[in-house]
């Protein structure tokens, strides 16, 4: 198989974390298209594969590639607070100040700043400035009057996902199984026979007793002869 | 009571069962009450043992993270330990060899002591391991590894008892601990199989490849050989004895990369 039947249109990823910071889930939410109609829909997480016309998708990995949105908070010089969302790459007025404010790049918390944004702050006039909000600053940031603190970002996030198409799984499977049973069968089970031929021998009767055994067969030959001992007394 | 505070209580009650195990060995005949005594007393404390591991699983689940304690270092020693001691009362009730669980279960003991320094919280699970496959796969895996715990206990009697001929005095003949030795593999073989092909099973379920050669499948696949090859000189070629009791003890050495030393080595099976 060449080409996929189908294409995939993701709608959603999300990671869940555990208070711990440990990831907790790893959930793409997906559509299968075909010829532009949508045929199945579903999530697709890890130990949680969907399958569709015999072609699984996995949950295999994930990446940062971006930044979604900034939340910054602004208290003005009246004291009132307000919220900002920046979404890059575009650039917001900042407000009650001729600024606009573009967000340049974002640090998930690698100093001990704690997060952070590059902020790139211009007016008309003036030459563009670049600035640093982190959410542990000391001192809030100030541009025209107006404090700025970092609330957060969300991430842009790209799912990896894994295509699988083995029809013959069930025959692997039939294997194992047949492979089990005959473990069973050669570790403990064992043939064994034994034979007593009577022969004529003159006035008396001559009695030849043999054995087969697949294995242990030391073991065996020695409780034959006890055996044979024990009943001629 | 926690299910941490049970297990600290066990771990010092095999400790006391060991002592009283040891004393009734060396003071009363095969067969004595005094003895008998003791394996009942070692029974209750498995017994305790499985209630402690029972009581943490109960624990995960009231903290809404529910899970089988089979997911970190901790929690597969404490599995590991009590697969061995469930393996050793077996072998003492069947071939009535107190012997080998007088030395069976300090190596039990050593690795409930050891657990001691690990991290013994309850930890949710990560993504990864969020599968009943890793309750089959593990447990059947443990069984498997007592099987050759066991053996390798009688293959090491065995060999002390061939090479210092004053000792083998102390212990059962040789006969009987070269059907332990046999005995033991044979039911460890078939298990360890059952955990490989479970583990390619879920493998299979969660990324779509059976085999991924990382160090622990690859490890899991020599200790097989091993032991395949130990069954394969058995029943066809007729070795026992001493050479049997070798492949039993190199077999464990396998095992026990394959548990341990592959930790140290960046794989899927890191997070144990």
């Amino acid at each position: 198989m060449d080409t996929l039947p189908f294409s995939i249109a993701v709608d959603k990823f999300t990671l869940k974390r555990y208070p711990t910071g440990q990831p907790k889930e790893f959930r793409s939410d997906v559509r299968l298209l075909q010829d532009g109609k949508e045929v199945d829909k579903g999530s697709i997480l890890v130990n949680q594969p969907m399958t569709y016309a015999g072609i699984s998708l996995y949950q295999a990995n994930y990446d940062l590639i971006g930044v979604k949105l900034v939340r910054l908070r602004l208290v003005d010089a009246e004291g009132k607070t307000s919220e900002l969302v920046v979404r890059p790459p575009g650039s917001t007025e900042l407000p009650g100040t001729d600024y606009t404010i573009r967000v340049t790049s974002v640090d998930p918390g690698s100093t001990k700043q704690g997060p952070g944004a590059d902020l790139t702050v211009s007016k008309p006039g003036e030459r563009p400035k670049r600035v640093k909000v982190s959410r542990n600053d000391s001192k809030p940031l100030a541009i025209g009057g107006v404090k700025i603190e970092f609330l957060g970002y969300e991430p842009l996030y790209a799912t990896g996902l894994q295509i699988g198409y083995d029809p013959g799984t069930n025959v692997v499977w039939f294997g194992c199984a047949l492979l089990i049973a005959g473990f069973c069968l050669t570790l403990f089970t064992n043939l064994r026979s034994v034979t007593a031929r009577l022969k004529p021998d003159a006035e008396k009767t001559l009695i030849e007793i043999s054995g087969r055994s697949r294995r242990d067969r030391a073991e065996f030959r020695e409780r034959i002869e006890t055996e044979v001992r024990k009943s001629l007394g | 009571m926690t299910s941490l505070e049970l297990t600290t209580y066990v771990v010092f009650l095999y400790f006391a069962c060991w002592f009283g195990y040891l004393t009734a060995c060396t003071a009363t005949p095969p067969g004595s009450t005094a003895r008998k005594t003791m394996l009942a007393t070692l029974l209750i404390v498995w017994g305790l043992n499985t209630a402690s591991i029972g009581l943490r699983w109960i624990e995960s689940h009231q903290m809404g993270i529910g899970h089988a304690p089979l997911s970190n270092l901790y929690e597969s020693l404490v599995a590991f330990s009590w697969s061995i001691v469930l393996a050793l009362i077996i072998v003492r009730l069947r071939y009535k060899a107190d012997i080998v669980v007088l030395v069976g279960l300090p190596l039990s003991m050593v690795i409930m002591a050891y657990t001691f320094f690990l991290d013994q919280s309850i930890k949710p699970l990560i993504p990864a391991l969020q599968s009943n496959w890793l309750t089959i796969h593990v447990f059947t895996c443990f069984l498997g590894y007592a099987g050759f715990a066991v053996s390798f206990v009688a293959a090491a009697l065995y060999l002390l008892a061939k090479g210092f001929p004053p000792i083998s005095k102390f212990l059962p003949g040789t006969q009987l601990l070269d059907e332990i030795i046999y005995r033991a593999v044979l039911v460890g073989f078939p298990m360890l199989t059952v955990g490989i092909i479970t583990g390619a099973a879920w493998a299979d379920y969660a990324w779509g490849s059976y085999w991924s050669w990382d160090p622990k499948e690859t490890w899991s696949l020599i200790t097989w050989l091993v032991y395949s090859a130990f069954l394969h000189a058995r029943l066809a070629r007729n070795w026992t004895g001493q050479r049997t009791a070798m492949l039993s003890v190199i077999g464990f050495g396998a095992v026990l990369f394959t548990y341990f030393g592959v930790n140290y080595l960046p794989g899927l099976h890191s997070y144990f």
